[in-house]
């Protein structure tokens, strides 16, 4: 019953059973003419209803034949259809030889929207993730020095819940995301490129309050630093302006629900715009100060490395940048057509403006449409028609922020920076299609 | 009569939820302050009384440290070396020469560090790793000595404490190979108190939208992991 090709195939990667892959090479046998006969013209499936050979089989007309399915409350808390199981976190091998000090990637090949699930939340721990019991767990609020705070204060999440609340959507991206392509393409898909990207409604506290409750004399406490209750007891230094715009909170809420131990539960700091090793996670303590702290994890890792040896140091904003996840590497478009060229853009500096798509690797490019929503300092989502002709492409996406920022080339990136800092990559990404519809990561200067 | 209720319990309604949020949160005691904060900040003026000996740290590291540091502080079979890399030069100029090779994973925590309060502040807190919090202040600060030792910062019988910690930090190999100078921190720019330049990018790319420069790309090993 199978009729025409047609059909982007997911990545390779896990991602797909044994049949899955099994279908992936029967179709790309098509391609090549293996086994095209005169009933499966390709020519007739571009224009094809879409139904493609490595589709599940149809069963015409016939209605479906389920039995009774399953009683309510069979899961009390749901979980994806089975047929999605492979869409999982995944870290690397030989990414770190510590699985406590190391990360995983979100499948951002496989979302829709800009809300990551929250168990598909891109994880970076350090000393690995806890799950304190929130009976025993207080933010203290202090000052490095006692006449910089009127009254230090203990905050449970049980007083943090009392407390006049906001929710707000925002990107949360490791600096160090797109970091291991920095001299040349290396990860085989947009996971391992860009997945230590996620986008969430958080729900808590804007800081100031709590800062203000405390008495805290903001004209000489310029600075904040924030340690979580995990065994690296991580800190950073954050900038008092974030926290006295309102853009700082405590938060306990992520989509909905509490945060996840993995996301910081019971209490994580939200810094948008800022890379995510500053929205420390399991939050015990706000210092405020006069100085920089120079913590560790600003002074010795986290910092760019620039050509002359110099390193830049609190480097902390996240920088314009856009990724397409579909079609992306380790896909393949199994037949000539149309395929949506679907993606991200997002901006730590505000709003997305525009996004422009290139198919020709960056010698001419048309502004794609924003799907929306366009909120500040979040995911969002681009998308251009593009029908494929069977030839060889180079799909890039250019996103262009609220201040005019336009995201750059490697070739400018690297005139800037070199290439020896493992942050702060936001370069254009290229995903070549080749003549067998094969998607692969490339890089274009 | 109702109206002027209603505008009455509005008024203790808004000045019972006023911006002081009474019954939210507890006092801290000075005891419990003192029991959580234990950072140890950047102000080398205010380090907090310890002292240890490039001697008991050579024992501390041996027991403490030396299975996933290995002897020497050399190993990197966990984590990064935490000497290596630098030179008496780096220690006379004050910026180490070997971090301009671009080869980031082969620096170490010495060849890196630019203030001494910072390795003081994450072996306090941090280590060991699995550990943390075990070491005390007095370990601390020998572990600290003899790694400078290892990095040929100060001599064998050198002695930590507040008072030499200050003359380290001007001997430590890269104390001047950081700037700040940049556009990515989000607060107030380096004339206003804070860092850098307030936020101005440093790529200014174009947005082309026709005959741009034709481009060159290198095919990836796709499959290279």
């Amino acid at each position: 019953m199978t009729e025409a090709t047609g059909q982007l195939t997911l990545a390779r990667e896990g991602h797909l059973s044994d049949d899955d892959l099994g279908r992936l090479q029967l179709s790309r046998r098509r391609l090549m003419g293996l086994a095209v006969t005169a009933t499966l013209p390709l020519a007739a499936s571009a224009t094809g209803a879409g139904s493609g050979a490595a589709a599940p089989a149809r069963d015409g007309i016939q209605p479906p034949d389920y039995g009774l399915g399953h009683p309510v409350v069979h899961r009390p808390y749901g979980l994806p259809s089975s047929h999605q199981a492979g869409l999982e976190r995944r870290s690397l091998q030989g990414l770190s030889p510590v699985p406590q000090n190391s990360a995983s990637f979100t499948p951002l090949q496989g979302l829709f929207g800009v809300i990551t699930p929250s168990g598909l939340h891109y994880e970076r721990h350090h000393s690995g993730w806890i799950d304190p019991n929130p009976r025993d767990h207080y933010l203290l609020i202090s000052a490095s020095r006692p006449e910089l705070i009127k009254q230090p204060m203990l905050f449970s999440l049980d007083d943090l819940l009392r407390l006049p609340s906001v929710s707000r959507m925002h990107f949360l991206e490791c600096s160090g995301n797109t970091g291991i392509e920095r001299k040349r393409a290396v990860a085989p898909t947009v996971q391992y490129t860009h997945g230590l990207l996620s986008c969430s409604e958080f729900t808590g506290v804007p800081l100031r309050l709590l800062l203000e409750k405390c008495g805290v004399d903001v004209r000489k406490a310029r600075f904040v630093l924030a340690e979580g209750a995990d065994a690296a007891a991580l800190t950073r230094t954050i900038p008092m302006e974030l926290i006295e715009n309102d853009e700082v909170l405590v938060a306990y809420g992520q989509n909905g629900e509490h945060l996840r131990p993995e996301n910081g539960f019971p209490l994580r700091l939200v810094v948008p715009g800022v890379q995510g090793v500053s929205w420390v996670k399991w939050l015990r303590r706000i210092e405020v100060g006069e100085a920089p702290y120079a913590a560790r994890d600003e002074v010795l890792k986290y910092i760019d490395l620039m050509p002359d040896g110099q390193h830049r140091q609190y480097t902390s904003l996240q920088e314009v940048k856009s990724v397409i996840l579909s079609p992306s590497g380790g896909q393949t478009l199994s037949a000539p057509g149309y395929y949506a060229i679907n993606g991200v853009a997002w901006s730590g500096r505000g709003r997305i403006q525009a996004v422009d798509v290139s198919v020709d690797g960056g010698r001419s490019w048309r502004e794609a449409r924003l799907t929306g929503p366009v909120m500040d300092k979040c995911l969002t989502r681009f998308q251009a028609d593009w029908t494929w002709d069977g030839s060889e492409h180079i799909l890039q996406s250019r996103a262009v922020d609220e201040t005019g920022h336009v995201q750059p080339t490697y070739a400018a990136l690297r005139a800037a920076r070199g290439s020896g800092s493992v942050y702060h990559n936001n370069a254009i990404q290229s995903w070549g299609v080749d003549h067998s519809g094969e998607v692969r990561n490339v890089q274009v200067d | 009569m109702c109206r002027w209720i209603s505008a009455a319990l509005l008024f203790v309604f808004m000045s019972a939820v006023g911006a002081d949020y009474p019954g939210i949160g507890q006092k801290a005691t000075p005891q419990e302050i003192q029991a959580w904060d234990t950072d140890i900040g950047p102000d080398l003026e205010s380090l907090p009384d310890a002292r240890g000996s490039v001697a008991d740290g050579r024992e501390v590291y041996a027991l403490r440290c030396a299975d996933c540091h290995g002897p020497g502080g050399r190993a990197t079979t966990f984590f990064h070396p935490l000497v290596g890399g630098t030179t008496p030069e780096d220690i006379a100029v004050g910026r180490v020469a070997s971090l301009e090779e671009e080869r980031p994973d082969g620096a170490s925590t010495l060849s890196l560090l630019p203030t001494l309060t910072t390795l003081l502040d994450y072996l306090y807190r941090a280590m060991p790793f699995g550990a943390a919090e075990t070491l005390t202040l007095d370990e601390v600060y020998a572990v600290s000595a003899y790694l400078l030792f290892l990095g040929e910062v100060v001599q064998e019988d050198f002695v930590l404490d507040a008072a030499s910690a200050r003359e380290v930090q001007g001997r430590l190999p890269n104390r001047l190979g950081f700037t700040t100078d940049h556009g990515l921190w989000p607060g107030a720019p380096a004339e206003a108190g804070g860092f850098g330049n307030g936020g101005t990018p440093d790529t200014q790319s174009s947005r082309c939208m026709s005959d741009c420069l034709p481009a060159s790309h290198h095919s990836a090993p796709a499959d290279g992991i």
